[in-house]
């Protein structure tokens, strides 16, 4: 992993533990919102360590990541666990609605957070 | 409620299943209203709207009379304790296509509503076992296409088998817009298409010289004519130009009042724009008249109209109108005062799609780059 990808992986890390201080002061919708920018850097992060481009983080880029790390021949050690990971936020991001961020409680940014760190995670020690 | 036999496993573990609800088992009945309204309650604040109660109760005594068609949404990650996940609200309706002879009218739907429950996602995503994992197409895309794949094999009420949808969405909404792409569907751009909203026959319509329209009857199984849908044509004397227009009896789900919605389509040859602008009026102004008569305003539970009212018929309700692809018929619309359908502050688009090709399983893959094009990924991928 190059520098610049480690440097996008340590602002997620920044960005997640933002958004569980967010959290904690009851500013539950803004941490959801952070959370859910958070797995986009990810996505980023990832394909930039694997395909030396950087690209924009956003919901494209995301799909894009999600689809080419559940590749079977891409880290058949840890397929299961990387699908499974990816998959949690898959569904959380569906459900992702700009629109009711303050009605998010805070286990609902919770989960979020925690989903997000768990992919952050796992892409750091995979590529 | 949700038989297990209704269920499918999907790649990775996940039970899903779509049923239609039925109305004869209570708790159908009891589940359809908890479903429909923490449904409408998501939709309306995701748009902006209020939640109307006494809205509500009408679109409850609306989906009584059978006028809408409903899908319960279900996942479970064991049979024993499965979910309801969401639901869609269906009308039958008409699928206008163009065809070699001219333009044809077939059986369609009209979707109006489809939610999925964040907080029921959410229990998944907290109870989903290790070693289980979501479906990799999503699961707005994997329902949206169980929906389709149900009325195109199963048919809607009375045994009719749509063959192409017809629906609305918010341009900015970048996830169904997603999903639809996926699907194959064809989105409306702005400058070739719209939808419109006519709360009432303007002055610039009714300033027109009418020309004659047929008006047509949707025929249902048997012998009977279709009292919710119905479709109106204009020719012209060589029968090389033609407009064809279809007409559905809808329900707003936030307002829960009667709402008219009509598709316009040409066979691409049109008259000059004066001669296309007293096309679309005479059109526009025959269904209003046959919405009037056939009573699409009222609620099937509200009561009849006193003889004196009946004379002058029931006000029509509001007329959403979608334009597909005819950047002439847009032209002529807003030339007779036909105003853009907002949803907030954008304007709405129509959209459409292919039912077979939606059902057939293909999903557009999302282009890979680079060195990840090298290798064969699992998710179906066609051309």
């Amino acid at each position: 992993m190059n520098d610049e990808c480690q440097t996008l992986l340590a602002e997620v890390r920044e960005m997640l533990a933002g958004a569980d201080k967010l959290n904690e002061t009851g500013q539950h919708g803004a941490a959801m919102e952070q959370a859910y920018h958070a797995s986009e850097h990810v996505a980023a992060a990832y394909l930039l360590a694997t395909t030396g481009r950087r690209m924009p983080s956003n919901d494209s880029t995301y799909d894009l990541f999600a689809k080419t790390i559940r590749e079977p021949n891409r880290h058949p050690a840890a397929l299961q666990t990387i699908r499974e990971v990816v998959g949690d936020v898959c569904a959380l991001r569906e459900i992702y609605e700009p629109a009711l961020l303050a009605e998010t409680s805070p286990k609902d940014a919770q989960q979020m957070i925690d989903c997000v760190a768990a992919l952050a995670g796992l892409v750091e020690s995979t590529s | 409620m949700i038989p297990a036999k209704q269920f499918r496993q999907q790649l990775g573990g996940l039970y899903t299943a779509v049923m239609p609800c039925d109305q004869s088992d209570p708790r159908h009945r009891g589940a359809l209203e908890k479903i429909l309204s923490d449904t409408i309650q998501h939709e309306a604040k995701v748009h902006g709207a209020e939640f109307d109660p006494v809205a509500f109760r009408n679109v409850m005594r609306a989906m009584q009379s059978g006028d809408v068609e409903i899908l319960f949404l279900a996942a479970a990650w064991e049979l024993a304790k499965p979910k309801i996940v969401g639901a869609t609200i269906n009308f039958r309706s008409l699928s206008l296509q163009r065809a070699e002879n001219g333009l044809i009218a077939k059986n369609g739907i009209y979707s109006e509503d489809v939610c999925l429950l964040p907080k029921i996602i959410r229990e998944l995503v907290l109870e989903r076992p290790s070693g289980k994992d979501f479906l990799d197409e999503g699961i707005g895309t994997h329902y949206i296409r169980e929906c389709m794949t149900y009325f195109a094999k199963k048919g809607m009420r009375g045994g009719i088998i749509p063959t192409g949808q017809t629906f609305e969405f918010a341009p900015d909404n970048t996830k169904i817009v997603k999903i639809q792409e996926q699907l194959g569907a064809v989105l409306g751009q702005e400058e070739t298409s719209g939808l419109f909203r006519l709360n009432e026959i303007t002055d610039a319509i009714r300033s027109k010289w009418l020309v004659p329209v047929e008006l047509r009857g949707a025929p249902l199984i048997g012998s009977a004519s279709d009292p919710h849908n119905f479709a109106v044509l204009w020719s012209s004397y060589d029968e090389q130009q033609k407009v064809k227009a279809a007409f559905t009896r809808g329900l707003s789900t936030f307002k829960g009042r009667p709402v008219s919605q009509g598709q316009i389509i040409s066979n691409g040859k049109l008259p000059e724009p004066p001669v296309m602008e007293c096309v679309l009026a005479s059109v526009l102004k025959a269904a209003n008249e046959e919405i009037q008569e056939r009573g699409w305003g009222r609620l099937d539970h509200e009561p009849a109209l006193s003889e004196t009212a009946a004379v002058f018929g029931v006000k029509p309700p509001l007329m959403h109108i979608h334009v597909l692809n005819e950047p002439e018929v847009i032209a002529g619309l807003h030339s007779l005062g036909v105003e853009k359908r907002l949803l907030g502050l954008h304007a709405s688009q129509t959209a459409s799609l292919d039912l077979a090709k939606a059902s057939g399983g293909a999903i557009r893959p999302i282009k890979l780059i680079g060195s990840e094009a090298a290798n064969n990924p699992y998710f179906s991928l066609v051309g």
